[in-house]
């Protein structure tokens, strides 16, 4: 499944999960989407090679792709880590949870959805077995085009009716600015952009 | 409208899961290979009813915001 889809399912089954805080819904969402921290790797094998993609691609990308964070051990460092995030949150226990479920079913999905030659290693580092199905669509195919597609639509849909929308997984600010032009309301009242500049020197 | 939306939350709860049985337990469990016929099966099954109820849920969500 392509990167934005991991990051809009899993604030839905926030959402879905009836977790009231943005905080928290953004936590769950970003944990959807951890187990792919691994294009990292890729970027800075990019950097390390000169931006000579083949060498990236062959030394590091194809190596790391999927083997150390697509297994159990990284859905558990991902529950404490959202353990920790979520301190002040009385629903803490709950958003580890579901924070732990948003990265194991997000293995789940790149076996469905991630394509026949990217195994994904789920009892790595204890096992090097490889779960891969020969079936998996590829990424540009057009069941992942659809699962998208329907995610950008329901993104609009939820910004227009429930006044929020999972750009709020890049804050407030973002989403607040997409509800507003989702519903076609005029921007809000607030300091101009140079005076915001001008704040931000002083 | 009650028993519609549990029927739903059971739905996503199983679908749930089904796919870390599924991605963790079967390979050990059953058969490290996916293409094994039921496997696909569970898994593409599992894959859409997750994202069915997933939007059933949220839409039942909105519908009743208006």
């Amino acid at each position: 499944m392509q990167g934005p889809s991991h990051l809009l399912v899993s604030w839905y089954f926030a959402e879905a999960a009836g977790l009231e805080s943005p905080g928290d819904r953004r936590i769950v969402a970003w944990s959807g989407l951890a187990p792919d921290v691994d294009v990292l790797a890729y970027a800075g094998a990019l950097v390390y090679y000169r931006f000579d993609k083949d060498l990236a691609f062959e030394n590091v990308w194809r190596l790391v792709h999927h083997r150390h964070t697509h297994g159990l051990t990284f859905v558990l460092l991902t529950g404490i880590a959202a353990w920790l995030l979520a301190a002040r949150s009385p629903a803490r226990a709950r958003v580890a949870l579901l924070a732990v479920i948003a990265a194991a079913i997000h293995n789940f999905f790149d076996v469905v959805a991630g394509g026949p030659t990217w195994p994904v290693y789920p009892y790595w580092p204890i096992s090097d077995l490889p779960l891969s199905a020969s079936w998996s669509w590829t990424i540009g195919e057009w069941p992942n085009v659809l699962i998208l597609l329907v995610c950008l639509a329901g993104m609009l849909a939820y910004a227009r009716v429930a006044g929020r929308s999972p750009l709020e997984c890049f804050g407030d600010r973002a989403d607040a600015w997409f509800v507003r032009t989702a519903r076609q309301e005029p921007p809000a009242t607030g300091p101009s952009p140079r005076s915001r500049i001008v704040r931000w020197i002083i | 409208m009650t028993f519609f939306r549990v029927l739903i939350q059971t739905a996503l709860i199983a679908s749930v899961v089904a796919m870390l049985l599924l991605t963790f337990v079967w390979p050990i469990a059953v058969s490290a290979d996916p293409d094994h016929p039921a496997f696909k099966l569970a898994a593409i099954t599992t894959f859409g009813m997750f994202l069915l109820a997933l939007a059933v849920l949220l839409a039942a969500r909105l519908g009743q915001r208006d």
